[in-house]
């Protein structure tokens, strides 16, 4: 009985012990408080990154749908596991696969566009700066002539294929005409 | 008795989350501004790797195949794609069997791997994996194992002002260990499996087949090819993966639900590729 929660103060044992009890049952409480918020982690906020996502029932796709969320709809994470999450979304509660959403808030497209001159010089031609680079360049020439160790680049293919992305309308049509009626 | 707090917070993971929650925590921790930096990083390496690649394999010149392969993708990117990222997706003419993807969303297949397929479901499945490693950043954090940033994503942003000195260096290293990650050493095979797996749940989400993914590796175990030197070097080998595939619950649900293959509309657009 050597300890004394307030040495300083003068006030009768009885106190201090009642004290402690107090002091003790706070602690408990705050412990429990933070563990069961942990559990939950405070329900994570996550957003859809997907232009849809269906909430399933189990996290099975074979179970039902209970609602279909659309791309930056917030939802809680009270679980996860198995590339699944347990979300509550507005009303409706359910799984959906951990793909679908991210911890971050979406990104605009506009906002991470770079400047192309950033990037590129045009007639870069780099130098490998491993052998194991430029090893790998030679095993796939299928040849054992002596390669140099730059390695070129094609920056207007690269131009190229940046012009080609099909419209999102394009790809509606597309997939409608083969996932909806293909075979 | 903090500890055990402590100890409390960090145990409602599995185990196999755990490694992806310290990334995620650093992530949570982030403002805006700093993903959009990462995400200009990201791309801007892409870029480069991309252009490699396009310098080793020459784009196929041939605008509708190029085209319809950039749709079957950007039908799977529509449902799963990273929202502040472009998804390129096109045709590199060489036999080597194989597709590529870098970060910031440039995804490549070769003529040697569409000559192997028999339907769309299939170029889907290819597609889909190489989608789940753009949005896993599975090369982003294998650079990161390798030493190029400080402390988890954050080190990429040094790229970014990357026009000269010590930045600039680092940029080329960080490129230069990229194309090393693709043809030469591979990503972990987890990254590798992971792939396989989330592909196969793009497919179930889209509508292809989900048996497409498998279909494709058992082929290719088959044959024995040497055109198939680089993806045997940088992938775990196809038994492992199929091993890791099989899942009864995909079999199922296979036969239960109208899922497409799309075999007409693929050798439609595949005629001019010579078998």
């Amino acid at each position: 009985m050597g300890w004394r929660i307030c040495p300083y103060l003068k006030i009768g044992y009885d106190v201090e012990v009642k004290m402690a009890i107090v002091y003790r049952t706070l602690l408990s409480a705050g412990m429990l408080m933070l563990f069961t918020t942990n559990l939950y982690a405070a329900g994570d906020k996550y957003y859809v990154q997907s232009k849809q996502a269906k909430l399933y029932e189990q996290h099975s796709f074979s179970s039902k749908v209970v609602s279909t969320l659309k791309q930056g709809d917030e939802v809680m994470v009270l679980n996860k596991g198995d590339d699944w999450a347990q979300v509550k979304a507005g009303k409706n509660s359910g799984w959906l696969p951990l793909l679908l959403i991210s911890e971050q808030k979406p990104v605009s497209r506009k906002s991470v566009l770079i400047e192309k001159s950033d990037v590129i010089e045009q007639n870069a031609r780099r130098r490998a700066s491993s052998t194991s680079v430029a090893g790998a360049a030679r095993g796939l020439q299928g040849d054992d002539s002596e390669q140099s160790e730059t390695l070129k680049s094609d920056y207007k293919a690269l131009e190229k294929i940046e012009k080609n992305v099909p419209s999102e309308k394009a790809v509606k049509k597309f997939m409608k005409e083969g996932l909806e009626k293909g075979e | 008795m903090m500890t055990l707090l402590l100890l409390f917070s960090t145990q409602q993971l599995p185990a196999s989350e755990r490694l992806g929650a310290r990334a995620r925590f650093s992530e949570v921790s982030k403002t805006t501004a700093d993903v959009e930096e990462d995400v200009k990083a990201e791309i801007k390496l892409g870029r480069q790797i991309a252009a490699i690649i396009l310098g080793k394999y020459p784009l196929d010149e041939r605008e509708p195949l190029n085209q319809y392969v950039s749709k079957v993708g950007h039908s799977l990117s529509y449902f799963v794609g990273r929202r502040e990222l472009e998804y390129y997706l096109s045709v590199v003419d060489t036999d080597d069997i194989n597709a590529y993807a870098t970060p910031g969303g440039y995804i490549f297949v070769t003529t040697g791997l569409l000559k192997q397929l028999h339907d769309e479901s299939e170029l889907a499945a290819v597609l889909a994996h190489e989608i789940v490693h753009v949005n896993k950043r599975h090369i982003i954090k294998a650079l990161n194992v390798q030493g190029f940033s400080d402390s988890g994503q954050r080190g990429i942003v040094t790229f970014l002002g990357g026009a000269a000195g010590s930045a600039r260096v680092a940029f080329d290293q960080a490129v230069d260990s990229a194309m090393d990650v693709l043809f030469s050493q591979g990503l972990h095979h987890e990254n590798e499996f992971e792939a396989d797996r989330l592909a196969v749940q793009i497919l179930y989400q889209v509508g292809y087949d989900p048996d497409a993914l498998d279909r494709v590796l058992t082929r290719l175990s088959k044959l024995g090819h040497k055109h198939l030197d680089v993806i045997s070097k940088t992938h775990p080998s196809f038994k492992q993966r199929l091993a890791h595939l099989s899942d009864d619950e995909i079999e199922q649900l296979a036969k239960q639900l109208d899922f497409k293959r799309l075999k007409p509309r693929f050798e439609e657009h595949t005629v001019d590729l010579t078998r």
